[in-house]
């Protein structure tokens, strides 16, 4: 590719400054998809300019009228409805508009290039972009076309201040995912505008009048010789799975009652156990404190020393083999017992048993739950004994 | 006899073109992810950007690009190198030029990366750097990228939520130049690692490497807020205020209940704008993607752009005055009360957190 090296600016009062806007569906508007799930129903629908190229045209204005530009261009590129977005920006103060005649499924690399094209005609010393448009949310036209024209680009900016014709500079405050970053980009470049830029103005019956009268320019692609990029092709368009409908609680307790019972049982847990997270979780880490010291007491006594233990692996392993104990202690108590004798080896390394004298906090609770699982389970035993005893009675 | 024979010929003819389609399905992967880093360790967006380039298809290789300088750098490739058993080699550009992430220089070091070495695949995450560099790449090397994709259905293939999330995009890419992607990470978790692997980390000869020196961007600075809370992106548990909390002294409730529980705090477009909370707690289709475990909403009426930020969300519940509010009806549990009164309440009766 080649790089467009542009003549320094001499003045910037005679800076032009190019605005792309783009028709959209209007912003409040519930959409519909279409049932042949070819796309997004916009007939009969209402269709505004893209919210964050009218900040972008607003900021533009807002230049020009402090001094640092002479004219602003707005552009937009679709179908012959397109021209209706260029009035509102002739309107809010747009000195003329060139309407680019294209499908309106071209893809954003197609936009970037006829955009550069008209950079090419106009030389304007910025260039500005909504961001994203509200429709395809793509997010990629900016940066596509100061690629193209090899010029700095400056992102979801929230602030451009253009210093004055010495300095062929702008500095702008972009909007990033930890906060604000200030960048200064050489002019000429392309900026595209995040929400928290500005405000953008109402157009005023006035110059909706005197947007009539202002010159709209016709051009087709074979007048700017750009190829239509097509290397993305939409297989089908659906909606999301919709969430099942929620309920009205009456109170707090209410509320805190049902996250506690109904909610997703992981989130509970989470709350108990602080969730597993990438390497345990403090639950597990815990545990692996707990290991680790059993490990080293095992090993100064015994000379013995266990592998390596993957703690969530071992977390993971005693609560199911916890689960499958108890389950087959009810069937087969001989069985269970095995397993009942690895649950009282694994529980003192859980309550530190080892390590803690019957004076601490630990002690007796171990001792209790132990004692609470033999009664249950004691008391499971009983109930299918009685069941078993019934069922022979049938016979 | 011979119609035998003919019927074998065609048999062996058509197992032919069925083993040529099959090599074709399973050309090699190879996927260059450009990493992100901080304070000598690697970002979770990149590993759940790693975890996404496995969905692309069998026998795929895992680069990570890091560009940067200094100790930091380093730090950060050997942390790469194990952050995930995928990750096959990473590949460090030690450069002043990349101390800061510019979009001008690092999308000619993707570009001078990829001369070397032929990439079927090109991701990054749709974070504001991945967002902001990968769409420059993409007009470099004359492709189409695919941004914010959610779904991997094979290696050309992928879904891409549009109108706010309100519709999902299934697109196929059909170019013949490496596939751009951004993925959102919320769609991609990463699951916790058992294997660990260290990949080979090799040094990027910078000395061919030219940059525009004509026209380019300079960093200024910067203002982070430096918080001990759990990163917005990536929290279990997200508690968003909106307008109605009137002040940034009523936040503070926000703040406490989600120290409470845990969690991160987040804002709406409006609480924002209002000044209550800087910009980089705005959840929203313009703002961060959150897909927490809860996410509990107060004082939010639920418009359409918030509502795109928070759709993946496990468990919704809502809090607001007005009955009529459209986030009750994405809610799972709502309460129609004055948030006043419900987070003093909530802050009394929520258990300790163990």
């Amino acid at each position: 590719h080649q790089t467009h090296k542009s003549a320094p600016l001499t003045n910037l009062r005679t800076m032009k400054i190019l605005v792309a806007v783009k028709r959209v569906v209007d912003y409040a508007v519930k959409i519909r998809v279409k049932p042949d799930k070819t796309g997004v129903d916009t007939q009969n629908v209402k269709m505004s300019m893209n919210p964050f190229c009218e900040i972008a045209l607003e900021e533009a204005l807002r230049i020009k009228e402090a001094g640092f530009a002479k004219e602003v261009v707005a552009v937009s590129i679709g179908p012959p409805q397109c021209v209706d977005t260029l009035r509102t920006g002739l309107a809010m103060g747009a000195d003329r508009g060139i309407h680019v005649e294209a499908n309106s499924s071209f893809l954003p690399l197609t936009i970037a290039k006829i955009l550069k094209s008209l950079a090419d005609v106009e030389n304007p010393g910025l260039i500005f972009l909504g961001k994203q448009a509200i429709d395809d949310d793509c997010n990629q036209t900016g940066q596509m076309v100061a690629a193209l024209l090899g010029w700095p680009q400056a992102t979801f900016a929230s602030k451009v201040v253009v210093l004055d014709k010495d300095k062929q500079f702008a500095t702008v405050d972009r909007e990033v995912d930890g906060g604000l970053e200030t960048l200064s980009v050489d002019l000429p470049a392309v900026i595209t505008t995040d929400l928290r830029l500005n405000q953008p103005r109402y157009a005023t019956l006035p110059n909706i009048m005197k947007a009539k009268s202002k010159p709209i320019k016709k051009m087709t692609l074979e007048d700017l010789k750009v190829d239509i990029k097509s290397d993305i092709e939409i297989v089908e368009v659906t909606e999301p799975k919709k969430r099942k409908s929620g309920v009205i609680v009456s109170s707090v307790d209410e509320l805190i009652d049902k996250l506690k019972n109904e909610a997703h049982a992981s989130l509970w847990n989470y709350y108990r156990f602080s969730g597993f997270g990438v390497d345990g979780g403090p639950a597990a880490k815990k545990l692996a404190l707990k290991l680790n010291l059993a490990n080293a007491n095992l090993s100064s006594r015994l000379w013995v020393t266990l592998s390596n233990i993957e703690v969530r692996q071992a977390s993971v392993t005693i609560v199911s083999l916890i689960a499958i104990g108890g389950v087959i202690f009810v069937i087969r108590k001989i069985f269970g017992a095995y397993l009942a004798v690895y649950f009282t080896i694994v529980s003192p390394i859980l309550y530190d048993i080892y390590n803690n004298g019957p004076e601490d906090r630990y002690f007796s609770p171990f001792w209790i739950e132990l004692f609470k699982i033999s009664l249950q389970l004691q008391i499971f035993r009983s109930y299918k004994a009685k069941i078993m005893q019934s069922m022979r009675m049938d016979e | 006899m011979t119609r035998a024979i003919l019927t074998k010929k065609k048999l062996v003819l058509s197992n032919a073109h069925r083993f040529i389609s099959i090599t074709n399905l399973s050309r090699c992967i190879s996927t260059l992810i450009l990493a992100e880093h901080e304070s000598g360790s690697i970002k979770p967006q990149t590993v759940s950007t790693v975890v996404a380039a496995n969905h692309l298809g069998e026998s795929s290789s895992v680069s990570l690009l890091l560009a940067g300088s200094g100790s930091s750098l380093q730090e950060a490739a050997s942390q790469a190198a194990s952050c995930h058993p995928s990750v096959s080699e990473v590949l460090v550009a030690d450069s002043d030029r990349f101390e800061y992430p510019l979009a001008e220089p690092w999308a000619k070091l993707v570009d001078f990366v990829r001369q070397q070495r032929d990439y079927s695949h090109i991701l990054a995450s749709s974070s504001s750097f991945g967002k902001n560099i990968l769409p420059r790449v993409a007009a470099l090397l004359d492709v189409s990228p695919v941004t914010d994709v959610v779904k991997i259905l094979g290696s050309n293939e992928f879904i891409r939520p549009i109108y706010a999330g309100n519709a999902l995009c299934r697109v196929r890419y059909t170019g013949a130049g490496p596939c751009v992607l951004t993925i959102r990470t919320t769609s991609f978790p990463v699951t916790p690692i058992t294997e660990s692997k260290k990949a080979t980390i090799s040094q990027i000869d910078l000395s061919k490497f030219k940059e525009d020196a004509v026209s380019r961007s300079r960093y200024v600075g910067q203002s982070t807020q430096d918080t001990e809370r759990p990163d917005l992106g990536s929290a279990r548990v997200v508690i968003t205020g909106g307008r109605a909390l009137k002040s940034v002294e009523n936040f503070k409730m926000i703040e406490k209940l989600a120290e409470k529980l845990g969690g991160a705090v987040g804002a709406t477009r409006a609480a924002v704008d209002a000044g209550y909370v800087p910009n980089d707690l705005q959840v929203g289709q313009t703002g961060k993607i959150v897909a927490p475990e809860l996410y509990m909403a107060f004082g939010v009426s639920g418009a359409i752009q918030h509502l795109a930020g928070i759709k993946d969300s496990k468990v919704i519940v809502a809090v607001n005055k007005d009955a009529d509010a459209p986030i009750f009806q994405v809610a799972d549990y709502g309460l129609v009360g004055d948030l006043f009164e419900v987070i003093p309440e909530l802050l009394e009766k929520l258990p300790e957190k163990k």
